[in-house]
């Protein structure tokens, strides 16, 4: 009784210390090594950019949302100061007729009547004083038209729906902060949804802040539920509340000891790390557990040796240079062996658990070691025949993440778009009409039912359906005329005829005429070199990416999968993680030869483990359609539990120690699938699978080490 | 400069504006009217009522434009060179036009009704008029040949 509660004041200053030390790290970038690309966006331009939708379907509510946005963000900390829209304007003014050549009948009296009329009228309105003399100096409507087409990019709120109003926002230069992000997101949306009006924000910083805080919340709730479940379990089976306490205390402080581990190594906690604090329940509570079923020392020996293999296994992550996977090995590998030791230094605390009713019998099985064997090779052919590990997306957005993203593509006219096709020209005006060739072939493979659309620069600015330019003199009469009906000065035509000729005249932009617009041009996917411009064509809901890389191949023009790279960059972290995994693998098994020596319990207690690791992988690829990171990660926690169960079940010298070892592993597998059971069925994403996974792994593993390889071993009854 | 430290403090309220654009296009100017005022936020907040109702706040990087109910609302960025003209007319509205001598290097002449005070502003060279202490126009002068003449009746 003396130990327990010395046990409990050590969890208690453990925990304090904890508590008041741990900074925990929601960072994504953890995920994935901050030199990583997917990394590097959120610190980028695009990764600093915001979208912020206002959405009511009456305009007094809309309007009353967007005003209380725009009196946020007018004194909100972290906005960058929009870009000057001048340079933009300039380009746009200039290439006007390259990149917006007047329709049929611009030239007509009518047309230009009108142009003059609206342009007189912008001299009045806020949101056109900018433009307003260009457009009285161009009554062919090209300007214009050009100005809406950029509106965005120079800055105006705006949206394809009427029922919204989206607003480009762009962050400071700044590190990303989760927190201050969350707290930003907070403000704007309260101060929003006071007006009655919904709001959505999108963008990469964002989107993360929020899969944090979601993966948080969940990771709390999963806690809860299951904790007290747990508990209930405990208090239900064990029958005393020292029991309770002394199955309890040694995870709580293997919880203290992996959080102030990586604490003081690493100098924050990344919340994945800790979401792997149901690891340690799911196995540092099997140690006391064994423990309190078992009355002989023998038992302690094997909690230490199942507590040192899965140890190993979880510190052999430390080498997979993924700075959230190392926490995950720092953290659960430092809580299980210190759970480990204190389970089996509190063994004499607690009275052993004697259980009622005659023991369950274990069926005998001749071939149980080939049949392990094919179950192995069955899981990891299943696992790698399939997409294979890395193969899932690191992350799948929560499900209103992801449709808010698709609401503001809608809504900007934007879909996701997963392929591209890229288009290189020297000048803007062949950059067009190279996009425009290629846009033919696409708009025959939609009709053929291959793609859902396309977005380009091209698309992007007005139908090319022009005419030559006339010559200005032959402009001159119906000039004259349009100036008359609009009451405008007749000597004005001479400006607007000279600014007609200096536009007419103008070379095709090349990549120095717009040496100063970069970022605007980074904001539509256009980048310059020497050469010229290469610009992206998005191409959503592809229906056969085959098909329709050959339908553009006499186009020489190359189908691309954006998510190439993030897709590469995960398939690289997984076979880092399954390297690391096989070497903890192999020096698990040395540890057991070492610890044993009898190869044929070595070889069954490698192959228990291992049989139920793979069955849990080859189930979660069929129903995942593929093996993610996390999932990988939790295949080690399967590999420990398969190991404690078989160590105790395959290493029980007497029949009283086979019903002992009977007993505390279905207890055990009980309890850790009440935690993870818990954890796939509330939690989401990474933590549903997770759950998943360990709960298959561990109802793999019971069932493996449950059956008895015939004539086991002589001596026993 | 005396005469710019001479103007009183800003009014109360808002003041009333008439604006006149004058573009080389155009035989006789185009009016608005409205009324100006400085928010205690440090906005610059025109109201202009003719010919149509808009509001314009100018922040320090923003102009929010804001329409009748029945139009969409809008957010602008403030061109680079118009950032110096906007502190201008928010120093004189708020009756801080002597810190407009501190900054710049005005020239002071004789005005149609009284003293005109240059200010060399960049791309918007301003001309601000008054009479004795009391401030009756700014005129700014964009590119294009467009001026805009504001003239100052009455406080409300």
């Amino acid at each position: 009784m003396k130990a327990l509660w010395s046990a409990l004041v050590a969890g208690l200053v453990l925990g304090a210390v904890a508590i008041a030390t741990v900074r925990i790290d929601t960072d994504a970038r953890a995920l994935l090594g901050a030199e990583s690309d997917v990394a590097a966006a959120l610190e980028g331009a695009e990764g600093r950019r915001l979208l912020i939708a206002i959405i009511a379907p009456d305009p007094s509510v809309r309007a009353n949302g967007v005003n209380a946005a725009q009196d946020f963000l007018r004194t909100a900390q972290g906005i960058e100061p929009p870009e000057n829209p001048v340079p933009l304007l300039d380009l746009l003014w200039r290439a006007r007729f390259e990149l917006a050549p007047p329709p049929p009948g611009a030239f007509e009296v009518e047309a230009l009547t009108g142009e003059l009329a609206a342009a007189r009228a912008s001299l009045t309105t806020a949101a056109d004083s900018l433009v307003a003399d260009r457009l009285l100096r161009d009554p062919t409507g090209s300007f214009r038209r050009l100005v809406a087409a950029f509106a965005q990019s120079l800055g105006k709120a705006g949206a394809a729906n009427s029922d919204a109003v989206v607003m480009p926002v762009m962050l400071e230069e700044a590190p990303f902060d989760a927190e201050a992000r969350r707290s930003f997101d907070r403000e704007l949306t309260d101060r929003v949804h006071a007006t009655g009006a919904e709001i959505v924000i999108v963008g990469p910083r964002s989107i993360s802040a929020r899969v944090g805080e979601v993966m948080r919340d969940r990771s709390t709730l999963v806690a809860l539920v299951g904790g007290t479940l747990l508990l209930a379990w405990l208090a239900y089976i064990l029958r005393s509340a020292t029991r309770v306490v002394g199955v309890l205390l040694p995870t709580l402080i293997g919880l203290g000891a992996g959080t102030v581990a990586v604490q003081v190594l690493q100098g924050s906690v990344h919340v994945v790390a800790l979401g792997f604090g149901g690891a340690l329940l799911g196995l540092a509570m099997d140690y006391p557990l064994h423990l309190v079923t078992h009355s002989g020392r023998s038992a302690a020996r094997r909690v230490l040796l199942g507590a040192l293999t899965t140890s190993i296994a979880f510190a052999s992550l430390l080498g997979s240079g993924i700075p959230a996977v190392g926490q995950v090995g720092l953290f659960v590998s430092t809580g299980l062996a210190t759970a480990a030791f204190v389970a089996v230094a509190l063994d004499r605390s607690t009275d052993s658990l004697v259980f009622k009713g005659s023991p369950m019998s274990r069926p005998q099985i001749g071939w149980k070691l080939p049949g392990l064997a094919a179950a192995l090779v069955a899981g990891a052919l299943i696992t790698f025949a399939l997409p294979g590990p890395g193969a899932r997306e690191l992350f799948e957005l929560p499900s209103d993440i992801a449709r808010d993203i698709e609401r503001v593509g809608a809504l900007t006219d934007t879909p996701p778009a997963r392929y591209q096709v890229e288009a290189s020209a020297a000048t803007l005006e062949s950059l067009l009409a190279r996009q425009r060739d290629i846009g033919e072939a696409l708009d025959r493979a939609r009709t053929d039912g291959l793609l859902g659309g396309y977005i380009s620069l091209a698309t992007r600015l007005p139908a090319p359906d022009a005419e030559p330019l006339p010559d200005a003199e032959a402009l001159r009469p119906a000039l004259e005329a349009a100036m008359a009906k609009s009451a405008l000065r007749p000597e004005f035509v001479e400006t607007i005829l000279i600014e007609y000729r200096a536009a007419a005249a103008r070379p095709p932009t090349q990549p120095k005429d717009v040496a100063g617009l970069r970022d605007f041009l980074a904001a539509l996917g256009i980048s310059t070199d020497d050469l010229g411009f290469t610009a992206p064509i998005l191409l959503h809901d592809v229906a056969s990416a085959e098909e329709l890389a050959q339908a553009l191949a006499p186009l020489d023009a190359t189908l691309a999968d954006r998510r190439a790279g993030l897709a590469a960059e995960v398939e690289r972290i997984a076979s880092r993680v399954l390297a690391c995994l096989a070497f903890g693998i192999a020096l698990c098994a040395l540890l057991l030869w070492l610890s044993i020596r009898v190869v044929r319990e070595v070889a069954e207690i490698m192959l228990t483990s291992l049989a139920a690791t793979a069955t849990a992988a080859g189930v979660m690829a069929i129903v995942g359609g593929g093996l993610g990171v996390f999932e990988l990660v939790a295949l080690a926690l399967v590999m420990g539990i398969g190991l404690d169960y078989a160590i105790f079940l395959t290493l029980a010298r007497t029949r009283e120690e086979d019903v002992a070892a009977v007993r505390s592993v279905a207890l055990c597998a009980v309890t850790t699938l009440i935690a993870f059971l818990t954890m796939s069925i509330l939690g989401i994403g990474i933590l549903r699978d997770i759950g998943m996974t360990v709960s298959i792994g561990v109802a793999a593993a019971a069932v493996a080490a449950f059956a008895r390889q015939a004539a086991k071993r002589n001596g026993m009854p | 400069m005396s005469a710019l430290a001479s103007l009183g403090g800003a009014s109360p309220g808002a003041i009333v504006y008439r604006e006149e654009i004058h573009h080389p296009a155009l035989p006789e100017p185009e009016i608005a009217t409205g009324t100006m005022r400085v928010d205690p936020d440090g906005s610059l907040v025109k109201a202009q009522e003719f010919p149509h109702g808009e509001v314009s706040a100018i922040g320090e990087s923003f102009i929010s434009v804001r329409r009748p109910p029945d139009a969409q609302p809008n957010l602008l960025p403030i061109p680079d060179d118009f950032v110096e003209a906007v502190e201008a007319l928010k120093l004189l509205l708020s009756g801080e036009a002597a810190r407009l001598a501190e900054i710049h290097s005005p020239e002071l002449g004789t005005g149609p009704e009284g003293w005109q005070v240059l200010i060399a502003l960049p791309g918007h060279p301003m001309r601000v008029l008054g009479c004795g202490d009391t401030l009756v126009g700014i005129e700014l002068r964009e590119p294009g040949g467009v001026r805009r003449l504001y003239t100052f009746t009455e406080a409300r």
